[in-house]
């Protein structure tokens, strides 16, 4: 008691003698997800698939500096918890001048710097290109980077010079960022140099239709386009050799590259004053495997589970598993369509997400609801991958997930 | 046309001249009477107003939020959210186009009206809105709100906003706002708010008001503002991009 006492005099004698702000949060979640029976790619029943995970965050902000932390402990059925520390953001925001209505900037640090069009997909995102489709997914974490900016009332030109992020495929690059905005659109457009991997270009806009207010709906729409010179995928290099060995002792997955790439993204919600709304999103993403390249790789797990009682069940398991990883990525086919209904009332908000792939039939629905307190928070969410048996996400080796999350804010 | 016509369609246009005139005078008049209101409202140009909400649900506080809401001419706001589950969220509104940037993603989202009217930080909009600014009006009448005699305004966005009609009670002496009805483009009363008076930061001004929803039946709100002070915030700071710097003063 007195220790804890004098730890929240400590965090009041720092606060008052920094002037620094500061905000922690603990949240607990525990999750569960369901094996697709049948699927090629489900491991042997376990129940590996449910466990928790809590999540202790700080933030703190002191004149132009912010730093985000979390400590994360994980744990699965039956494994030990594992606990690490992750510094989501640690940056300073410095003015260099101003004046005369302009503003130059300098930013240095770890951030968070996203793009601000698309929902389901971000074309835009060349700097932290978060993957949109995960679930449940832990706090962002930002990306190191050095970044000068001027900004008017109007417009925004920055420079940033962006190292490797913890986790993605990302490089060191360079990016222009560009934004003009108008009174009801506003355009953004963006120039990439990364390392090994040439230019990348984009430009989008997102707006609401002049003369909005007369009307009970609000609309508003978005799209982008980002051409890459070479975007980074991922390859089975056994399931691109049909001739080839049919079991591998390492990651057959491999990073590889893809030129001239197309991504694309075209989206318009309309929301109404009493609390719904509907978000239509369509998107391209040139760098997601082709139907094709799914084939290829049923074809190789079929020869791999043929290989049950002549090979290891342990090199067989292995390998499936080390497949299934194509699962992960941000798009499974390059045509996505998305539909969102969502409704807000009061501390309550409650969304119901349908996503799918044309091309295959393959879609997934995902439910969530969400109560906000003044210092707790209330969430569930769950997630149906369904379609064809041979569509990208009707063999998806996990069938549902589930969480709740309980989260209280100091 | 017969005489009778004749005579019965120059009453008209009398009538129609008169009413004309009426209103042409009542306009004239309605500016210093809205510029009056407004300064009890918000008497700085540019400020930094510290706000405390609770939102009732049927009668029973149901959460309680605090906001930081930078004001600067031109309808330019920009609410920054100090409540531990919202902080690090900002609501930039410049005139009738909104962003949200939530802590998490750093993305500064365009979001619609509706959205915004959704949000407690919505109040920052009917806060920082300048009556003498955005609408015109006429003088619909006098009367009695709580036994308080008052002139009654109907007034009328110059330009499409969020409300596009308000009906305004100032207290006929001293001019203070009352009561309001913000209505939207459906003509459909979203907000009823009565506002309560006090000294604070050296002049009578509004410090209490309570908003009730008509969108949101059983919603309440009451808002409180804490402070008022002279603030300036660069123009570049209202530009959606810089939402994800941080602002030092926040």
């Amino acid at each position: 008691m007195i220790r804890r006492a004098g730890c929240c005099l400590a965090l009041a004698f720092a606060q008052a003698a920094w002037g620094m702000e500061w905000a922690a949060s603990y949240a607990l979640t525990p999750d569960a997800s369901r094996s697709r029976t049948g699927s090629p790619y489900a491991q042997p029943e376990s129940r590996a698939g449910n466990g928790w995970r809590q999540d202790i965050g700080l933030r703190a902000a002191a004149g132009g500096g912010v730093g985000q932390f979390n400590l994360r402990t994980e744990a699965r059925f039956g494994e030990r918890a594992v606990t690490h520390i992750d510094v989501n953001q640690l940056y300073l925001d410095h003015t260099l001048a101003e004046g005369a209505g302009r503003t130059w900037g300098l930013t240095a640090g770890k951030k968070i710097l996203a793009s601000p069009i698309g929902f389901g997909f971000r074309p835009l995102d060349v700097i932290q290109q978060e993957n949109r489709r995960r679930f449940n997914a832990p706090p962002l974490t930002g990306v190191p980077l050095v970044a000068v900016d001027r900004l008017t009332a109007g417009d925004a030109l920055g420079l940033v010079a962006s190292g490797r992020p913890d986790e993605g495929p990302q490089r060191e690059a360079l990016t222009l960022r560009a934004t003009h905005g108008a009174d009801t659109y506003e355009i953004h457009a963006v120039a990439q140099g990364m390392a090994g991997q040439g230019g990348a270009f984009g430009i989008g806009a997102m707006g609401t239709p002049p003369g909005e207010g007369d009307s009970a709906w609000d609309t508003a729409w978005h799209g982008a386009a980002l051409w890459q010179r070479r975007a980074p995928v991922l390859r089975h290099r056994l399931a691109d050799d049909p001739a080839g060995p049919p079991l591998a002792t390492g990651n057959p997955l491999q990073p590889d590259e893809r030129a001239a790439v197309w991504k694309t993204v075209a989206g318009v919600q309309f929301s109404h004053g009493s609390g719904w709304g509907l978000l239509l999103e369509y998107w391209h993403d040139g760098s997601a495997w082709r139907a094709s390249e799914w084939r290829r790789l049923d074809r190789l797990t079929r020869r791999q589970q043929a290989l049950a009682g002549l090979a290891p069940m342990a090199a067989i398991q292995g390998n499936l598993a080390w497949s299934a990883g194509a699962f992960a990525a941000p798009s499974l086919l390059p045509d996505n369509v998305m539909a969102r209904l969502s409704y807000t009332a009061e501390s309550w908000n409650g969304a119901l997400e349908w996503l799918a792939t044309p091309e295959d039939g393959g879609n997934v629905l995902t439910l969530g609801l969400t109560r906000e307190g003044n210092r707790q928070k209330g969430q569930f969410g769950w997630q149906h991958l369904a379609g064809p048996a041979d569509s990208a996400y009707g063999q998806a080796p996990t069938r549902d997930f589930l969480f709740v999350r309980w989260l209280w804010a100091l | 046309m017969s005489r009778k016509n004749a005579c019965g369609f120059r009453a008209l246009l009398a009538l129609l001249c008169g009413c004309l005139l009426a209103t042409a005078r009542a306009d004239d008049g309605i500016a210093p009477l809205l510029q009056q209101a407004d300064a009890y409202r918000l008497a700085e140009k540019n400020a930094l107003v510290d706000v405390e909400v609770d939102v009732l649900r049927h009668g029973e506080v149901d959460k309680q939020r605090q906001y930081a809401v930078y004001v600067k001419p031109g309808r330019r706001s920009l609410v920054v959210m100090k409540t531990p589950i919202e902080i690090g969220q900002k609501v930039l509104m410049l005139g009738e186009q909104f962003w949200l940037l939530m802590p998490d993603t750093q993305r500064p989202l365009r979001i619609t009206a509706s959205q915004k009217l959704l949000g407690e930080a919505a109040v920052g909009d009917v806060a920082s809105l300048t009556w003498s600014e955005d609408y015109d009006g006429t003088l619909a009448g006098e009367e009695a709100i709580d036994g308080r005699p008052c002139l009654h305004l109907s007034l009328q966005a110059r330009r499409p906003v969020t409300y596009s009609r308000i009906e305004l009670w100032l207290d006929k002496a001293s001019r203070e706002p009352v009561k309001a009805d913000f209505f939207v483009g459906s003509d459909k009363r979203a907000k009823e708010a009565r506002f309560e008076l006090s000294h604070l930061a050296g002049r009578r001004r509004v410090t209490r008001m309570v908003l009730i929803d008509n969108l949101q039946a059983g919603k309440q709100t009451v808002v409180r503002y804490l402070a008022f002070r002279e603030h300036q915030l660069g123009d570049e700071s209202f530009n959606p991009a810089a939402l994800v710097r941080r602002v030092a003063v926040e």
